[in-house]
């Protein structure tokens, strides 16, 4: 820490020290004290200790010798040296360190008794501050996560996600053709560079049991751009993403480990990718096993094929790093004239696609993620403010009660100083008894969110990401300290700032906190209740719509449906024939076995994944703007689909088997299809082109009209989608549905035999039942509901015991008044009902703000989270129901003790 | 003889360091030359205190020297020994001196 060479640096008098110093120092030593320290900091500390112990020395004098001189009267330690700091608070300033020392540890000794002696109180501090610590760094933990996380984007400022979108179809962050690609990477000069990412799969053979394994390819810079490079081994080289290039493979850490073992050696050696010769060249670190990114087992080259591709396949992620000096908006407006032209030149595929890219916290999570994390923020936030006015509340009442012992310590001669002192020491140690016990309720809530979240949603990917780091610690620690500290700072000063006459008087002590103190505590009654309230609203609006999803009626049962991909490598079933005969042999297998009662395939499972969209043309409308062509989703499926899911024809015939490759090509339309675009005619019989066919001869009839996947009476919107057969229209992607005799999953081994029996290298992959595919789709929510029930019931806990502190409080502060009351002839019944008035109109008041305020979150959150409604009047009713139920408990308790005074006791006080 | 009449332990490190340091002493020097010679950690803060209460006691008393750009432009407070404060340390003294004088070393 040497820093000699710099003598403008180094010349510096710490600033703020010496402003302290002057600042309360006797206005006629003040010269000579900054004076004097400025020398031998200059003189003596600079030159020998360095620049940090010497900056140290200069605040360890300045605050040792403000700590005394701030006390009150001037101690002469000299007289009794070791008498002095025994006597609590009776003496002043500490003479030296050892003094000080042993003044903190009595101070520490006496706190912890005075703790001790109220342990209710210190008990709900501490769980209270620690409890709204901990969910507080939880979620601040996760928005580190997006902020300042380690993603493996070096330098995240300059980066920028490139995504396509097409506004008048409603396509938002689409991926981007390989063409577009290239004709961006090289028109646009505000990028330094710009690299694309597809996600693939591949069979591993080779090791083991044939895996289907998802394989990341990445333009050659991928890495560089990122400014990451693999643990082991080598990136990819310039060139290598050109076609011809030899082969090379990176694996990913997980894999590795998995496979290989963690085997040093692997570089160098070869595997086989879908019967393909590649070389190990690299094995990624760790930090690769972020979100999405932890799916990805093997890394490779892309292969730039520049004539091959059609401008509509659009699977290409691209991430784009700015030149010095260059913004997004400079990207953007180049973007656009690139697109513009793109547009003219290729209106079929490109008409009405516009260049998005976002920034690299914009692209790292998508409007849902926000809208949920935004309320998440507000909810602890809420929690937060319930729990501080509840330690507030608290503290007041207690250093209200302590009044008098102050009183008397100070008529005793205790300095100003001394007595704050004690009190500052008080609230740290429930500052840091807090801290402690947050931290480990952070850790817990955010295992518990890892857990909850599951592996199967996109929020999940997020959570999985999850970790405290140093930033959050940082931040719970200053929370935990300060808040305590100001808690108890502010009443103890005010403590100490009390006549002692008054406050020893008997009269003094039943009269503290007036009127303004007395309008405060009941403002905070209704606040909690409006806070409160708001979150168990839209914690009720989460739960109902999860029991929602999970109550649907799918028109199936989803428990006895056993269910799995299989992807067939493209190098093995390089055609048609090929892959038919596969799925014909497989099913074949399937439905002679005794254990098996039915089978089918299908390429998209209801609700597991978005289909892939397609756009039509319907036979004898004119269409002349391709944006305007209706759209659904495209689904490959046999002709047992509509039978194993309990799906109903609702018109016209399902496939059959004799639709065939030879025979007319056909299509099933769903429910929604036909509403949208059929709206007043009878779809079947009519004829569509898909946008892939376009230009040749190959119409589909329309031969019936099958129900919605999505359940009626739900908040899941349906989407249009077609079924066209897999006779006809051959796949290399197919999942299993089965539903076997016995228990769903049980029968997976089973199923797995007769596929090998068909093909021994064939591997499966994401086997579960049909229920669980549909739940796991709302897995997120899961996690996002349970989160907040978790929150609102605490807030709710919070809350309740603010209002029972705040009106116990209430109560005891006018017993002498209810005894005067009783007195005169007030039954118990009035004085409760008197008590009980009183607060009721807090508690009304706050449940209509709280009602408002639940209505106004459940209305965001339903907007911005699908599957989510905020309409169902029940859930506003019940949960403002329950919390009237609680603050009404709350306050009846109070309310009960005033009528217990006995008058001639309440009186006999006086 | 009031209590006042006799120094403390600090008071009677603060002012023979005084007598040692004539003309040169200031805060500063004080307060090296005390950590010095005690082998105690000692602020400035204290050093100070100690002297407002021997000024108080009219034992010591101040004046400003010239400021220098060394002191951050700020003037030197040098400390001067009064007749007072020269008979209460010599009080100290030979007090201490009696008091101890016939003690062995290390005692028991």
């Amino acid at each position: 820490m040497h820093r000699k060479s710099d003598p403008r640096a180094s010349k510096q008098i710490p600033t703020l020290a010496e402003k302290l110093l002057l600042l309360f120092s006797p206005a006629d030593e003040r010269d000579g004290l900054a004076g004097d320290l400025a020398e031998e900091y200059l003189r003596h500390r600079l030159p020998t200790d360095g620049r940090l112990r010497a900056w140290r020395w200069y605040w360890g004098q300045v605050l040792r010798s403000l700590i005394p001189g701030l006390a009150r009267p001037q101690p002469d330690f000299s007289e009794h040296p070791s008498s002095s700091s025994r006597v609590a608070g009776a003496r002043g300033g500490p003479p030296n360190r050892g003094e000080l020392l042993s003044d903190y540890l009595h101070d520490i000794r006496y706190a912890t008794r005075m703790l001790i002696k109220s342990p209710a109180f210190s008990v709900i501090t501490v769980v209270t501050l620690a409890l709204a610590i901990g969910v507080n760094s939880a979620i601040f933990s996760m928005i580190n996560v997006v902020f300042f996380s380690d993603i493996p984007i070096r330098d995240g400022d300059t980066v920028g996600f490139f995504y396509m979108q097409n506004p008048e179809r409603g396509f938002v962050r689409q991926s981007m053709s390989l063409p577009d690609f290239l004709d961006y990477r090289e028109g646009i000069t505000a990028f330094e560079g710009i690299a694309a990412l597809r996600q693939e799969t591949a069979v591993l053979t080779g090791t083991d049991e044939p895996i289907r394994t998802v394989v990341a390819t990445g333009t050659a810079n991928i890495f560089d751009l990122w400014g990451t490079q693999p643990a082991l081994g080598r990136g990819f080289l310039e060139g290598e993403d050109e076609p011809g290039a030899q082969p090379v493979v990176i694996l990913s850490n997980g894999l590795w480990q998995r496979r290989f073992a963690m085997d040093p050696d692997v570089l160098g050696q070869t595997i086989s990718l879908d019967g393909r010769q590649t070389t190990i060249i690299g094995v990624m670190g760790t930090e690769m096993e972020f979100g999405d990114m932890s799916r990805i087992d093997l890394w490779t080259p892309m292969e730039i094929d520049r004539s091959g591709e059609g401008r509509d396949r659009r699977d290409l992620f691209v991430t784009a790093r700015l030149a010095p000096g260059m913004t997004l908006e400079t990207a953007r407006s180049e973007a656009a004239i690139i697109a513009q032209r793109l547009e003219r030149d290729y209106p079929e595929s490109n008409g009405g696609w516009l260049p998005d890219i976002q920034s690299f916290t914009e692209g790292l999570a998508d409007a849902s993620f926000w809208t949920i994390l935004t309320l998440l923020i507000i909810m602890v936030g809420f929690v937060m403010l319930i729990a501080c006015s509840n330690v507030a509340t608290m503290t007041m009442a207690r250093s209200t009660a302590r009044a008098r012992e102050i009183a008397l310590r100070s008529a005793l001669g205790a300095g100003r100083f001394r007595l704050l002192r004690q009190l500052i020491t008080e609230g740290a140690m429930l500052s840091i008894a807090a801290g402690a016990l947050g931290l480990a309720v952070a850790r817990g809530t955010l295992e518990g969110l890892v857990w909850m979240a599951g592996d199967n949603s996109g929020i999940s990917t997020f959570f999985r990401m999850l970790s405290i780091d140093r930033n959050v610690l940082a931040f719970t620690l200053t929370v935990a300290l300060l808040a305590p500290l100001l808690f108890s700072l502010l009443p103890a000063l005010r403590a100490t700032r009390q006549s002692l006459t008054d406050t020893l008087s008997e009269a003094g002590a039943q009269s503290s906190g007036g009127r303004s103190a007395l309008r405060g505590r009941r403002f905070l009654v209704s606040a909690q209740v409006a806070l409160a309230l708001s979150l168990m609203i839209v914690a009720g609006i989460l739960a109902r719509s999860m029991m929602e999803v999970r109550t649907l009626d799918l028109g199936y049962d989803g428990e006895t449906l056993l269910t799995m991909r299989v992807d067939l490598p493209e190098t093995k079933y390089a055609n048609a024939p090929l892959q038919q005969e596969f799925f014909r042999a497989v099913i074949e297998r399937l439905r002679a076995h005794p254990e098996i009662d039915a089978a089918a395939w299908v390429s998209r499972r209801p609700m597991a994944t978005q289909a892939a969209r397609g756009a039509f043309q319907i036979s004898g409308r004119v269409e002349e703007d391709p944006e305007r062509l209706p759209w659904a989703g495209v689904v490959v499926a046999d002709a047992e689909y509509p039978d194993i899911l309990n799906r109903w024809i609702l018109r016209g015939r399902g496939i059959r088997t004799t639709d065939t490759e030879d025979s007319l090509p056909v299509v099933l339309i769903n429910d929604e299809t036909a509403d949208r675009y059929w709206p007043e005619e009878d779809p079947v019989g009519r004829r569509i082109q898909l946008a892939a066919d376009t230009g040749s001869e190959r119409w589909l009839e329309v031969i019936g009209v099958l129900a919605n996947d999505e359940p009626t009476d739900s908040n899941i919107p349906a989407r249009p989608v077609i079924f066209v057969p897999l006779q006809q229209n051959p796949r290399s992607s197919m999942a299993l549905i089965v539903r076997p005799r016995g228990a769903a999953l049980q029968a997976a081994p089973l199923v797995r035999e007769l596929i090998w029996e068909v093909d021994p290298d064939q591997p499966v992959a994401d086997v579960r039942t049909m229920r669980q595919v549909f739940n796991d789709a709302f897995a997120g929510l899961d996690a996002v509901m349970a989160m907040h029930t978790g929150f609102a019931a605490f807030a709710m806990f919070m809350a309740a015991a603010g209002i029972y502190g705040v009106m116990s409080f209430a109560v005891a502060q006018r017993t002498r008044e209810f005894g005067i009351r009783m007195a005169l002839g007030a039954t118990g019944t009035d004085v409760r009902s008197m008590v009980m008035r009183n607060s009721l109109l807090l508690i009304v008041s706050g449940t209509i703000v709280g009602l408002l305020a639940g209505y106004a979150l459940g209305t965001v959150l339903a907007n911005g989270v699908e599957g989510v409604a905020a309409d169902d009047p029940l859930v506003f009713v019940v949960v403002a129901a329950l919390l009237m139920g609680v603050a009404l408990i709350s306050i009846y308790i109070p309310a009960c003790r005033a009528t217990r005074v006995d008058p001639m006791i309440a009186l006999r006080a006086e | 003889m009031t209590k006042s009449a006799y120094l403390g332990e600090f008071e009677l490190v603060v002012m023979a360091t005084l007598v040692r340091l004539g003309d040169a002493a200031y805060g500063m020097r004080l307060r090296r030359d005390i950590e010095e010679r005690t082998g105690r950690a000692v602020s400035i803060g204290q050093v100070y205190a100690t002297l407002r209460r021997l000024k108080g006691k009219s034992y010591v008393s101040t004046y400003m020297g010239e400021p220098s750009a060394e002191r951050g432009g700020r003037a030197k407070r040098y400390f001067r020994l009064e007749a007072a404060g020269s008979e209460a340390l010599e009080r100290s003294r030979s007090m201490f001196l009696k008091v101890l004088a016939d003690l062995p070393n290390r005692p028991a």
